[in-house]
């Protein structure tokens, strides 16, 4: 069954994020498939980070590849067609929130639950955060951001690192859009107070 | 359904003109090639097949059934793929659209499990990265693997194929050929076409119609060893044949009864399918060439 | 966060243990944050993390599931203004396609339109008009549709329809009842406008279901679209036939000819009936194999 189809797909495999895009505006379903391939399992997985429930997740990222599939004519091209799939993705999430109405259940991290060994975090830290955090202290910002409190800790995570506005953090996090400011005002204090 | 087909004395007349003379053959699972020239009659007995026309006599049995009841005629169209030559469209119609639609007839009501099978067979003829566009803006390569597309749906029983591979270019050929190979045991498929080729890569079985009547039924070896010990080479032409034309290597072929001593060569389908037409001298030009 | 950092990084990736942990939830916050920003922008932990995933096999079977809910929202074909009209009154999606796909029936459906608008403009710009033209015309407006609406010739797929176990008469009953369901409110609505009143405003009804049933019977033995014209034909013969006769003294106006009172009325009721019945019955011929080429239907 994919026999016949394996030289158009074999030529699109090798293209490139954004010419995969460009095949897409042409009405590539072929071109849809691949880029699925290459991002959507690390976009549920970056979403399970941010919401527990799996239905919601799935819809979330239909939506997303929807959007896609539809958008691809319009997309302008700055910056890496990741940055931009998670820039529809994480809103998605937000709408499941706004159009179900539901409560967001927030899976924990680890580092919250007992029986963790603390050392052992720090050493695995030490090579991840090279790479982002590198133009900051970071070993000290990694510390200072894991020891904020859960609720604080999602607040910076849903406006500082995925780029929403506080209303849709606020959506996200089933909170009031001022409890997102006052909490990462908290949030804020308590970092710069650990930085220092 | 096991495939089989059975059509007893089948005549057609359109006005004046006997398209069909008493047409009997027999076909079973597989691949049968209805092997003609144009004008033979190949679509009016593909189109009395698959029910579209009413012959003026004689009948066509599938397995048990004959279409003489309304439960019938379902029975048999539930079961059946048909790809006319030139399938009308609807001019908005994407090729999704089109092979929805059709499926819509072949009372596929369940949405999600008919677009389901559309995009099976929408795969199976590579056509994934054109289904959503307008079937007017396709080539004509495309439009056919839309119609033999739409046949494939439900993977019926019987699947009448009338030219499928007219207008393909070599790759989009071999492809049809894979794709058929893929169809199962009970499956019979019929495929009129003009090219002996196609017969010669695709079909266990061939049919040959001429001026409405049936030629020869048998498998593509038998046909070729019809030609057995008529079919000789030379290095000039040689009045004496029925037909010759020059090979590639540029020795003259011939096909009649050879003279004494000439050179034969092991005959061909081709050769075979010439020389039964050849006999009535009404071979097309097109088809020596 | 855009502009460039003033010196190179050192060439980091997601180790596996990294990624396996992250994948897990394994790992705080402040690692993920550094795996997530750095799987934006680097096409190899991408293609390492797919693998990774989909090296599991139920998280491999929930995307390739979640990826045939992605391409079926991408294939529901749009169902254009008809088609949600008709699923808007409550027609099942398949039927609302089977009805709506054909062109002719867009065609037949803005020509109702145009011609009821037609009906209630001629008579807004002359006040005393008269209000013959709706009489005789509305009852052909269906016949218009129907005669369009299936058929060889008419339809561009009819041979396939035909092959199809969904049987042709199906097809073509349904699109008459949509042709006859949008053109008679419409009708009616320009009666209304009109302020036609008792037999001037119905008159026309039951003449144009007598004419839809005869051209629905007629449409089993020759194709609807000669069914139609023959029928329309003898409905304008008829009509100014009886309105000639009738007019002989001046000023006898259409609707107080006998084709719109009681006795013409009752007839084409009878006449509608009886057609009803003639084509109920005569229904599969429409699903047979046809015997000519080109002809019959």
């Amino acid at each position: 069954m994919r026999d016949s189809l394996s030289v158009a797909r074999d030529a699109i495999d090798e293209m490139d994020d954004d010419a995969l895009i460009v095949a897409i505006a042409d009405g590539s379903r072929i071109a849809l498939h691949v880029l699925y391939e290459r991002h959507a399992p690390w976009l549920v997985i970056r979403l399970r980070r941010r919401c527990s429930d799996p239905t919601i997740i799935h819809d979330a990222v239909q939506d997303t590849f929807v959007a896609v599939w539809q958008g691809a004519s319009r997309y302008e091209g700055s910056g890496a067609v990741a940055a931009w799939i998670w820039g529809i993705g994480v809103r998605r999430l937000v709408g499941q929130f706004r159009k179900t109405n539901k409560a967001n259940f927030l899976p924990l991290f680890d580092s919250d639950q007992p029986g963790m060994n603390p050392s052992q975090q720090v050493i695995d830290l030490a090579s991840a955060e090279e790479l982002v955090l590198e133009r900051v202290e970071h070993g000290d910002l990694a510390h200072a951001i894991n020891r904020l409190s859960p609720e604080l800790r999602l607040v910076v995570q849903a406006t500082v690192l995925d780029g929403l506005t506080t209303r849709e953090a606020g959506r996200l996090l089933g909170i009031p859009a001022g409890t997102v400011k006052t909490r990462m005002m908290r949030a804020k204090q308590e970092m710069r107070s650990a930085l220092t | 359904m096991n495939g089989n087909i059975e059509i007893t004395g089948v005549t057609k007349t359109y006005g004046k003109t006997l398209v069909l003379d008493d047409v009997s053959v027999k076909i079973g699972p597989g691949v049968t090639g209805m092997l003609g020239p144009n004008g033979a009659g190949k679509t009016t007995l593909l189109r009395i097949m698959a029910t579209v026309l009413a012959p003026d006599s004689g009948s066509v049995r599938f397995d048990d059934t004959t279409p003489t009841s309304p439960k019938a005629l379902h029975d048999i169209r539930s079961n059946l793929g048909y790809a006319p030559q030139e399938p009308g469209f609807y001019p908005n119609f994407t090729v999704f659209d089109f092979i929805d639609y059709v499926a819509i007839l072949k009372e596929m009501d369940d949405r999600r499990a008919r677009h389901d099978e559309v995009r099976r067979v929408i795969s199976l003829v590579g056509l994934d990265d054109v289904a959503h566009r307008a079937i007017r803006k396709l080539s004509g390569g495309m439009r056919r693997r839309t119609a033999v597309a739409q046949a494939l749906l439900g993977s019926p029983s019987f699947l009448l194929l009338d030219e499928p591979t007219a207008g393909l270019d070599p790759e989009q050929r071999l492809r049809f050929r894979s794709l058929l190979s893929q169809r199962d045991d009970h499956q019979a498929v019929v495929l009129a076409t003009h090219q002996t080729e196609d017969v010669t890569a695709l079909c266990q079985n061939v049919v040959v119609v001429d001026q409405g009547k049936v030629g020869f039924n048998g498998t593509p070896v038998e046909l070729a060893s019809s030609a057995e010990g008529r079919v000789w080479v030379s290095k000039g032409a040689d009045n004496t044949a029925v037909l010759t034309w020059m090979d590639g290597t540029g020795r003259h072929r011939h096909i009649g009864n050879p003279p004494p001593g000439a050179e034969l060569v092991e005959p061909t389908l081709e050769d075979g399918y010439l020389l039964l037409m050849g006999r009535d001298s009404r071979v097309e030009t097109e088809a020596v060439a | 966060m855009n502009d460039q950092p003033s010196f190179e990084p050192p060439e980091w990736h997601v180790s596996p243990r990294l990624m396996r942990d992250y994948v897990a939830l394994k790992i705080d916050m402040a690692r993920s944050a550094s795996v997530e920003q750095h799987l934006l922008s680097c096409p190899n932990c991408q293609v390492a993390l797919s693998s990774f995933v989909y090296a599991d096999v139920s998280s491999a079977a929930n995307l390739d599931a979640l990826w045939l809910d992605v391409i079926d929202a991408v294939d529901r074909p749009s169902s254009g203004l008809v088609g949600s009209t008709l699923r808007l009154l409550g027609v099942s999606d398949h039927v609302a396609r089977l009805i709506a796909a054909a062109p002719a029936m867009h065609l037949s459906w803005i020509a109702s339109v145009v011609l009821v608008l037609g009906f209630a403009i001629s008579y807004a710009m002359r006040p005393y008009g008269s209000d013959a033209l709706l009489l005789v015309l509305a009852p052909l407006i269906p016949l218009a549709g129907i005669g369009t609406a299936y058929g060889l010739g008419n339809d561009r797929l009819y041979e396939l329809t035909k092959v199809s176990p969904l049987s042709s008469s199906r097809v073509f009953l349904y699109r008459s009842l949509a042709v006859l369901c949008t053109a008679t409110p419409l009708t009616l609505t320009a009666a209304l406008i009109m302020r036609l009143d008792g037999l001037e405003a119905m008159g026309w009804l039951l003449p144009s279901l007598g004419l839809v049933g005869l051209t629905l019977a007629l449409s089993t033995w020759v194709q609807p679209l000669i069914a139609a014209i023959s029928v329309g034909t003898t409905w304008i013969i008829l009509v100014v036939g009886v309105w000639a006769r009738s007019a002989r003294f001046e000023g006898i106006a259409l609707e107080t000819t006998v084709i719109f009172q009681p006795t013409g009325q009752i007839a084409f009721a009878v006449v509608a009936l009886v057609a009803a019945v003639l084509f109920i019955g005569r229904l599969g011929h429409l699903d047979t194999p046809v015997d000519s080429h080109r002809g019959a239907w």
